[in-house]
């Protein structure tokens, strides 16, 4: 008796957090793990009308379609070539924004750039790419008159591929940063205010202060939003790409989410772009564990898992 | 997961209450005459009288059928259908369609067991809408459910042409030019458009040629284009042999065409990258030319924009011909109308009788009924011609579509319009140029085969890696970032994707079906 109300106090003293939990544990179940059965159609030729039990097995023809394609090499590139953009610019920049913001002394133009900086993300993208699409535009485009100003050529920039992963990339800080930096202004606010005063005795610089004090503060919080981005650079939703996508720069503008979306949603081919969703997923996986694998070797207390 | 919990649970729901609310409905009188209940929708501001319509009123004379309807709002049609279909209480008979998706939900109840199969009713009962609806072939795929099975009888519409070319008069009169028939002639157009100021702004800012994209589809109606050159940006049909447009020599004609036109700034150099609408919003800044797209919607331009801009007149003209024998096009729509139709309901006692009526409205009497009401009315012959009377020509309460509407005609239920209707209504410049193609220049266009799921699966894989492989390259050789004459190398590249193939299946499928 006495050892069962002793297993039981966290479930009584702490009801509040298990209640709080439950909504979290139906929508993971619901919506995350629930839907995992429906892979298998990756190995059937899956027909809605006749549900999974119905369709007929064709094993792995979905996924040798998928690796034979003369496409497969091009979208694999382009999709790790965004990523590796996103990472390697995408990702400092919210940093660099939040300890920008941090550094500010003016509240209300702090707020005011904070507030600024997060508004793009409730943009939809759609709108988005139809403002940039006209910033580019080669006629009437703000980007091409200060060019022709200039004393420049205008640059028709949506129609030569080699500009399309920089685009790309920069239309994603614009649209991003300031909603990422929320968690490093954050992490920032949580670090003890005595770190600073002692290192101000000491006689530490404010870059000194930045050096030493704060990056070193917030380095757990980078590191596991690094292995989170990992895992998602080969994830590029289908939107944002087709909509600045068009025909004349395919060849560095299609990735996988826009085959997936060209062959599973346009044509019905549920089955096709499962086995490829798949594959996608397969990467990410082996991205996230190495990078987590990465993390705790470099240091010890800050790897997810 | 969810979805396939949702179904099952949907159909007890609706079977449930269709088995409660069976019974109370149409009401067979002793004398063998039948009442139906009809749904239909109606616009708001239009006021109909339904007990005095005359045309209705000779339909429940010739059979026995007397109709009961309850004409809901357009506005608020959606909804209402959806409280109807979940309270199960279904009346007899149901005009429901929603605008772009047409009769997907029709469809969809039918499928669940809403509505009834009405093909074997129709093979039985009524030979109108047999020859009208089953036998071509065009037709019943187009209203045919995925289960196979025909839930609705559709509103079919006269005319087949949908898109063509458009060009502004008042420019042609500006530059000196008569309209062009070919393509070199139309080349002189465009430059004259483009270098001689037909806008009278001072500035050489005219786009001399614009076109609409569709999703990302860049050559929706540039591709009109090719059967200039007796080519297809798609598959065709030449002496029985299926062939694939793009791997045909003549396609390089096209390409360099398209291609010169595009270096010389005549074709609207951001064609692949505009955002909304370039047609109204060019046009309506009086800086294009000519533009292939909608017959109506195109033609609609000289009434919004004929005020603002002085001696704005936009007039269809005939496909230009370059090395084709003559000027030709293969776009078309359907007959099958997707805003106009009706299903007859689970509940509903007497299907025999409703499908003999609306098997009538189908029939040369009928049908005039329903596109021109009663003689000496609403239509007097002239000649052999039924012609429209004041009464809905000069209505000093409606125009002239509205005035049809109230006496009962051009109701968006299951009929087929007739020519004469489309002739005699409003918009005659957008008539006009329907009728002109439609006469003139509208050939067969590729049909609709069916393939075998071995066959199916075969296309899915290789025939969308030739489909994007060709956009993409006809789009660079466009706008010259490969030239025209390197697209040849495209042929033996589609070769390699598996073009024979494919071709070989398109054929069986082909000669399965002729």
């Amino acid at each position: 008796m006495a050892k069962q109300k002793i297993k039981n106090k966290s479930l009584v003293n702490h009801r509040e957090l298990w209640i709080m939990l439950i909504p979290v544990l139906v929508y993971f179940i619901l919506f995350k793990y629930l839907p995992m059965g429906g892979v298998v159609i990756a190995l059937q030729r899956y027909s809605p009308f006749k549900g999974i039990s119905g369709s007929p097995w064709v094993g792995l023809e979905y996924f040798r379609q998928f690796f034979t394609s003369i496409y497969f090499w091009r979208v694999l590139r382009n999709t790790l070539m965004i990523g590796l953009y996103d990472l390697v610019f995408g990702f400092p920049a919210p940093i660099i924004l939040a300890l920008l913001l941090n550094g500010l002394r003016q509240k209300t133009f702090k707020k005011v750039t904070q507030t600024v900086t997060l508004l793009p993300h409730f943009v939809s993208y759609v709108v988005v790419a139809g403002i940039a699409l006209n910033m580019l535009s080669p006629s009437t485009g703000v980007i091409n008159a200060f060019r022709v100003k200039m004393g420049l050529e205008s640059i028709y920039f949506m129609q030569e591929s080699k500009y399309f992963w920089g685009i790309f990339t920069i239309i994603r800080i614009i649209k991003e940063s300031g909603f990422a930096a929320i968690i490093y202004l954050a992490a920032l606010a949580g670090i003890d205010p005595t770190l600073y005063e002692a290192a101000h005795c000491d006689g530490a610089s404010r870059p000194q202060q930045l050096r030493h004090v704060t990056l070193p503060s917030i380095i757990p919080t980078i590191v596991i939003m690094f292995i989170i981005k990992v895992g998602k650079i080969i994830s590029i939703s289908f939107e944002q790409v087709l909509l600045l996508q068009n025909d004349v720069i395919l060849d560095t503008s299609e990735v996988i989410s826009t085959l997936v979306y060209r062959r599973g949603l346009v044509n019905a081919d549920y089955s096709y772009a499962t086995a490829v969703g798949l594959f996608e997923t397969f990467v990410a996986l082996v991205l996230v564990l190495g990078s987590n694998a990465l993390a705790r070797r470099m240091k010890s207390d800050s790897s997810l898992w | 997961m969810k979805k396939r919990l949702l179904i099952p649970l949907l159909m007890i729901a609706v079977t449930g209450f269709l088995s409660a609310a069976g019974g109370q409905e149409s009401a067979s009188s002793e004398d063998g005459s039948v009442t139906l209940d009809v749904w239909a929708a109606k616009a708001a501001e239009l006021q109909v009288d339904t007990a005095s319509l005359a045309n209705w009123k000779a339909v429940e004379e010739a059979t026995g059928v007397k109709l009961n309807w309850s004409l809901i709002s357009t506005e608020v049609k959606d909804e209402q259908f959806n409280l109807v279909m979940t309270s199960g209480d279904l009346p007899d008979v149901m005009a429901y369609y929603e605008g772009k998706s047409g009769f997907s939900s029709v469809n969809k109840f039918g499928i669940e067991g809403a509505f009834l199969p009405l093909e074997d009713l129709i093979r039985e009962n009524a030979p109108n809408l047999k020859a009208a609806l089953l036998d071509d072939p065009k037709v019943k795929e187009a209203i045919t459910a995925s289960d196979g099975n025909i839930y609705y009888i559709p509103m079919l519409s006269a005319l087949n042409a949908a898109r063509g070319w458009y060009i502004r008069y008042d420019w042609l009169e500006a530059v000196g030019k008569d309209v062009p028939t070919t393509t070199e002639e139309l080349y002189d157009v465009l430059v004259a458009f483009k270098n001689e100021d037909p806008n009278g702004n001072g500035e050489a800012d005219e786009i001399p040629m614009v076109f609409r994209r569709r999703g990302d589809d860049a050559f929706y109606n540039l591709g009109a284009l090719a059967y200039a050159f007796d080519s297809d940006p798609g598959w065709i049909v030449r002496n029985g042999k299926v062939v694939f447009g793009p791997s045909e020599a003549q396609y390089l004609d096209y390409l360099n065409y398209i291609a010169k036109l595009y270096k010389e700034g005549l074709i609207d150099q951001e064609i692949l990258t505009r955002a909304g609408n370039p047609r109204n919003d060019l046009f309506g800044k009086n800086l294009a030319g000519t533009i292939h797209d909608w017959f109506a919607s195109t033609a609609s331009l000289n009434d919004t924009l004929g005020d603002e801009i002085k001696g704005f007149n936009l007039r269809h003209m005939a496909p230009p011909v370059g090395t084709a024998k003559e000027p030709f096009t293969r776009i078309q729509m359907s007959k099958v109308r997707g805003d106009g139709g009706w299903a007859i309901s689970y509940s509903n006692d007497d299907p025999v009788a409703t499908i003999k009526m609306m098997d009538y409205l189908f029939s040369a009497e009928g049908s005039k009924l329903m596109n021109f009401g009663v003689e000496g009315e609403t239509y007097e012959m002239k000649g052999s011609v039924p012609t429209y009377t004041d009464k809905i020509t000069n209505n000093p309460d409606n125009g002239f579509h509205e005035s049809l509407v109230t006496y009962g005609m051009q109701w968006k239920i299951g009929m087929q319009q007739e020519i004469e209707y489309e002739k005699q209504f409003a918009n005659a410049i957008a008539t006009a140029a329907r009728i002109d193609y439609m006469d003139n220049y509208i050939v067969d266009e590729f049909p609709i085969l069916s393939f075998t799921e071995d066959e199916q699966m075969i296309i899915d894989d290789k025939f969308s890696q030739i489909k994007l492989y060709t956009a993409e390259m006809t789009a660079r050789a466009m706008v010259g970032a490969i030239s025209p004459s390197d697209f040849k190398k495209t042929f033996d590249e589609l070769n390699k994707m598996g073009l024979k193939e494919v071709t070989a299946i398109y054929q069986a499928a082909y000669d399965r079906k002729y």
